[in-house]
């Protein structure tokens, strides 16, 4: 999977941390606190 | 999701306080039908979920007028702890979490969904209904893509929300016309790429000048060394030609020493044909005279005196004979005169004894010298070098100058740039444009990203979970690959028996990467040779196995972690040992 997010962050121009950190919020088994968690990384971005 | 411990207080046929804990490896309840080892799976269900079917509270406690029930769990999940408690009492229903010792109040569909948890409890009886067809949701769980689904899910209501916030469009279009819109930045950050590119270039010309200086300084060594070789030339020549004089004068020296006793002889004899000489010539004026005066007597016929030839004792007849004496005095006299020790003679002579001297000493060292300097030698470039190395300094000196004035442009444009952003990104529409677009980017990644992972993970999947089976079926030959997709065996059109249905199911559950897998009475249906083959694999199932099972001869040689489930036909009650 790191390889595919490594090709798609040069492809897309993102963050890599970024999307990296998106990605663990899969494991953010509280749903409040996921969506605060994504959107202050979708701000971050 | 490990199971760490579960303790059933009054809970349906557990009577009093039965706590049970698990390793991992496998672990083995015993228990023989209707003593409660179905129960110990509904307990879990109740206490995280609260499902319940009819009376739970055990009677017997009941009778005791204990009308309190609980079921406490400790598990762990990705890393965290969690202790989960849920107690009954009568209509009274609490539930509690701790997370890692800490209360909280998550729901816990939050952190394990329901039908994420009966992923990883099955019925013997019922093991085989996974075959065929599994719902998507559970297929995502079971390929570990359910978390990034939730992500995307979420990162779509967020896009939609930000979306709903965004005022207008006209405002963002006014906002980016009163700073001079986009084009504006676009136009700054295209001259901010073109003086990185032409400082890069210069920087590169730099390193490259300092290349080339390096690779002519070591030239200039070499032809330092070819200088040096000049020099000593020059001096070699010098010498050489020092030599050859020295070698001159001393040849000459040692000649006229070797020629001193001729040259004395020589002298003597010069000066005594000098003496001659001036004595043949006084002799030759003697001899003028008087032949004048004889010619004059015959021509006159008388002498001086005025007397007649005819009467002095001469007569002409001798006056002719003594001409004729005279004449050969002259010819004698002549041949003394053409005597003479030329200056020639003396200079061959020299040159004659000359060539054959030899100082030795002299000779040899001109011949070092000539050797030395036969040897070809270039001609030395080395004012050429030192004036190329000059020339590449100054160049160099002149692209640093030029650098630091493009970084000086460049901070400028950079201030200029950071201005303009700072002002986009205060602006709070902008703001939300940006975070929708973001969140595009993101949902499109995670759509490629699922794509990728469910691909892979399915590959794993199908990849051990074929080999499990084609280590366990009785037919290797006919069963060899498992399509997760379909829950299925690949390429096998007849329908598959019971037993083949448990297999299956088993295999496809070992392929998959799971924590915990509880298994209720897991060899129901099976043959001795399928479950023979299987007992082999059931502690690869998972990290953790927990099995109920009410033959323990089946199992027994599994594991030594057992537990065992005993019965009070009197008071109806199972406790658990």
């Amino acid at each position: 999977m790191k390889d595919i997010v490594k090709r798609i962050c040069e492809q897309d121009r993102l963050d890599k941390n970024i999307v990296d950190e998106i990605i663990n919020c899969a494991s953010i088994k509280d749903e409040n606190r996921r969506l605060k968690k994504i959107d202050s990384l979708l701000e971050k971005l | 999701m490990k199971l760490n411990s579960i303790c059933l207080e009054n809970y349906k046929i557990f009577y009093g306080k039965n706590i049970l804990r698990f390793d991992s490896g496998v672990n083995i309840i015993e228990g023989k039908n209707g003593y409660g080892k179905t129960t110990i799976i509904d307990s879990v269900f109740f206490a995280l979920y609260g499902k319940k079917n009819g009376n739970i509270i055990n009677n017997f406690a009941k009778m005791r007028n204990e009308k309190t029930c609980s079921v406490s769990l400790d598990f762990e999940e990705n890393g965290s702890k969690y202790m989960v408690k849920r107690e009954l009492s009568g209509d009274d229903e609490k539930f509690y979490l701790k997370i890692n010792n800490k209360e909280s109040d998550i729901n816990i569909e939050n952190i394990i969904p329901e039908r994420t948890a009966r992923l990883s409890f099955f019925d013997g009886e019922r093991i085989s209904s996974i075959v065929g067809y599994m719902n998507d949701k559970n297929m995502d769980e079971m390929l570990g893509i359910a978390g990034l689904k939730n992500v995307k899910k979420d990162v779509e209501s967020l896009k939609k929300e930000a979306e709903s916030s965004l005022t207008s469009t006209k405002k963002i279009k006014n906002f980016f016309r009163k700073m001079g819109g986009m084009n504006a930045l676009r136009k700054l950050e295209r001259e901010e790429k073109k003086i990185k590119t032409k400082m890069s270039y210069e920087e590169k010309r730099i390193d490259e000048i300092k290349y080339e200086i390096s690779g002519l300084k070591k030239i200039l060594e070499s032809e330092k060394k070819i200088n040096e070789e000049e020099t000593r030339r020059k001096k070699l020549e010098k010498r050489y030609k020092e030599l050859s004089d020295e070698e001159e004068k001393f040849k000459e020296n040692i000649a006229w020493i070797i020629l001193k006793d001729e040259l004395k002889k020589s002298v003597e004899n010069i000066n005594k044909k000098k003496d001659e000489i001036i004595k043949s010539r006084m002799k030759q004026g003697r001899i003028n005279a008087q032949q004048e005066l004889l010619k004059s007597i015959l021509d006159t016929g008388r002498c001086i005196c005025g007397t007649p030839v005819s009467r002095s004792n001469y007569g002409k007849h001798e006056i002719s004979l003594l001409l004729e004496k005279l004449e050969g005095e002259e010819e004698k006299i002549g041949e003394i005169k053409d005597f003479y020790f030329s200056n020639d003679d003396l200079s061959s002579a020299l040159e004659k004894v000359k060539t054959n001297i030899s100082p030795l000493i002299i000779k040899d060292e001109k011949e070092t010298i000539e050797t030395m300097l036969n040897k070809k030698c270039p001609p030395s470039k080395m004012d050429v070098v030192l004036k190329s190395i000059n020339e590449k300094r100054i160049e160099e000196k002149a692209r640093e100058l030029r650098i630091k004035e493009l970084e000086s442009e460049l901070a400028d444009i950079k201030n200029m740039i950071e201005e303009r952003r700072e002002k986009i990104k205060s602006n709070k529409s902008w703001k939300t444009l940006k975070k929708i677009r973001n969140a595009e980017k993101i949902i499109s990644a995670l759509d490629e990203i699922i794509d990728e992972t469910k691909k892979l993970k399915k590959m794993e999947t199908e990849k051990a979970s074929s080999s499990i089976l084609r280590s366990v079926t009785n037919k290797p030959k006919e069963y060899k690959n498992i399509d997760v997709e379909s829950m299925n065996i690949k390429n096998v059109s007849t329908e598959l028996s019971d037993g083949e249905k448990h297999v299956l199911a088993l295999s496809l559950l070992g392929g998959i990467k799971k924590d915990m897998i509880v298994i209720d009475a897991p060899f129901t249906r099976l043959d001795p040779t399928h479950k023979r083959k299987l007992l082999k694999r059931i502690p690869f199932l998972a990290e953790q196995v927990i099995l109920l099972s009410a033959d323990m001869d089946e199992i027994k040689n599994l594991t030594s972690h057992v537990y065992h489930i005993r019965h009070d036909q009197e008071r109806r009650v199972s406790v658990i040992k």
